[in-house]
């Protein structure tokens, strides 16, 4: 806006000058001096300036208007950035107001100090759409709370039925009953979140998250389970990989990864998790070997994966990497740095 | 201990009454909120465990009111709704512990355990089974003079199922407990810590302190 504004202004000054600038070049040539003799009323010595004379003039002219621009530059400028800041005012204003704007104070107005009907209608509006999206937020929760509720319920009473009957159901019949129920309320707890996730209902809550400890307290359960199946999980954790990020989020991403890797190929399975530190990243790479590269579950149509994919797509600063080779399958995620 | 449940599902309401009955407790039960407090204002509970969602006042609200009139008795609020903000909204509100649904028996007796000890101000560091001594404070087990090394996760698995020793646990309420999300759990990962554990906590020949209940779960006694 400054630089709009003194362009405008000097463009002005420009123009005024040179239509001065070629006037006066137009009357000194053309404009006749006449010099009289008070003796003699009736002569008249008429006559015009020389080309040189002008030319003197018109160099005196253009010296000053240089001389005089660079001042008025400057003056220019401190007006613009003066009345730009004036008129921008309630824009930064808004501005600062929206960015600190979240989910948890949508219902917060927004305020403005100037009474200009224009910013006073855009404030207006601005209120209103946040209005409307806290709104929405809220119907999704209340909508997602219900459905819960109602999946959930018959889930806990199936549950603590089947708890207290033991001595009436057999064994066998008993622990796959559980078994089952536990399953399902994975499932229905997998399903909720990815239905929160399609409806951008899911909150990311960054925070500082030690990478390194959270990828080891992992490594041990799925080393153990890993063994199980005559599987060797191994890899290189570098310790101290303090990341950005929601913890609870990246768990289940990373729980996802590990499970995937168990549930397919045979052979070993490899895992490394290194700072970046010059781009500001954390690496952490899963290589599973010996997989079936024609296995279209290894792309992830499960919904461990798919559920991984949505938390992935909340949150930009993450990225998510797969490469299936002839024999191997990779996955890398890259999580930011957080600052020391 | 006394305990009024607050649960508008009457089969919910029912089963959770019935398990706490079992497990010698004097229970009340109470349709929605608004019943709730008028329980609480008139008698005096150990425990209050308040589902979230219920008719005329929820769960949140109850528990605000009953804050208001200084009544300090725990509550435990049941819910479906088991993401993070509703977590912390129920503790905002004056809740103790906070258990989502679906729930086992076992988790709930054990947070009922918890919550009466804290209440009582008798926060024993150690749990003892006959020569099996944890250490909560220390992180540390023995068995007899002899030290148990433990990885995080099997200090966990030993304290709940110490904690809620003679009851049997299953193994759905074990992966509640020690893994806390559902989708950490995988099947058999509660077999395989369990045979770690059996191998660390019973060696040379050492009386079998922790017991495979066919059906059920697992007990240590």
């Amino acid at each position: 806006m400054v630089l709009w504004f003194t362009l405008g202004v000097l463009a002005i000054t420009a123009v005024f000058s040179l239509v001065t600038y070629l006037n006066l070049y137009e009357e000194l040539h053309e404009k006749k001096v006449g010099l009289e003799y008070p003796d003699h009323p009736d002569w008249r010595l008429h006559g015009n300036s020389s080309d040189e004379e002008i030319q003197d003039i018109m160099n005196e002219l253009m010296e000053a208007a240089l001389v005089y621009a660079l001042p008025l530059l400057a003056i220019v400028i401190i007006i613009g950035y003066f009345l730009a800041g004036k008129s921008l005012k309630p824009i930064k204003e808004l501005n600062l107001q929206m960015a600190k704007v979240t989910e948890s104070n949508l219902r917060e107005p927004i305020h403005s100090s100037v009474c200009d009907p224009d910013f006073e209608s855009l404030r207006q509006h601005l209120n209103a759409l946040l209005e409307r999206l806290a709104k929405s937020i809220e119907d999704i929760r209340e909508y997602a709370a219900q459905v819960a509720h109602e999946l959930r319920t018959p889930l806990t009473i199936l549950r603590l039925k089947v708890e207290q009957s033991y001595r009436q159901i057999d064994p066998e019949l008993q622990e796959e009953l559980q078994d089952e129920l536990h399953r399902l309320t994975q499932m229905v707890d997998q399903s909720l979140l990815l239905a929160r996730a399609g409806r951008g209902a899911l909150v990311w809550n960054d925070a500082r998250l030690n990478a390194s400890a959270l990828v080891d307290e992992l490594v041990e359960d799925f080393t153990l389970l890993a063994a199980e199946s005559d599987r060797a999980l191994s890899g290189d954790i570098s310790s101290g990989c303090i990341v950005m990020a929601d913890r609870m989020h990246v768990k289940q991403i990373l729980h996802g990864l590990f499970a995937n890797a168990l549930k397919h190929g045979d052979g070993k399975i490899g895992i490394r998790l290194c700072p970046r530190s010059r781009v500001g990243e954390v690496h952490f790479l899963i290589v599973n070997h010996q997989v079936d590269a024609s296995d279209s579950n290894l792309a992830g149509l499960g919904l461990g994966l798919r559920v991984a994919d949505s938390l992935i797509q909340l949150q930009t600063r993450i990225r998510f990497q797969r490469h299936v080779g002839k024999q191997y399958y990779a996955a890398r995620l890259i999580l930011p740095m957080a600052d020391s | 201990m006394r305990i009024l449940i607050a649960e508008d599902n009457q089969n919910v309401a029912q089963e959770v009454a019935k398990g706490l009955r079992d497990a010698s407790h004097d229970v009340e039960l109470a349709n929605d909120g608004r019943s709730a407090i008028a329980l609480v204002e008139t008698n005096t509970y150990d425990v209050i465990v308040m589902d979230v969602m219920m008719p005329v006042m929820d769960g949140y609200t109850a528990v605000q009111h009953i804050r208001r009139q200084n009544i300090t008795t725990p509550v435990i609020m049941l819910t479906a709704r088991g993401e993070v903000e509703d977590r912390v909204r129920g503790l905002d509100c004056g809740a103790d512990d906070y258990l989502t649904k679906p729930f086992s028996m076992v988790e709930l007796l054990a947070r009922i355990r918890a919550l009466g000890r804290r209440q009582r101000g008798d926060a024993s560091p150690t749990i003892c089974l006959r020569d099996l001594v944890l250490d909560i404070a220390t992180r540390t087990a023995r068995r007899g003079a002899r030290k148990i090394e433990l990885t995080n996760r099997e200090f966990a698995l030993l304290e709940f199922l110490m904690s809620s020793s003679p009851t049997p646990v299953s193994k759905a309420a074990i992966l509640e407990h020690v893994w806390d999300q559902h989708f950490e759990s995988a099947s058999n990962i509660v077999n395989v810590y369990i045979r770690h554990l059996r191998e660390k906590l019973e060696v040379n020949n050492e009386p079998t302190l922790l017991h495979t209940v066919r059906g059920v779960g697992f007990v240590m006694k």
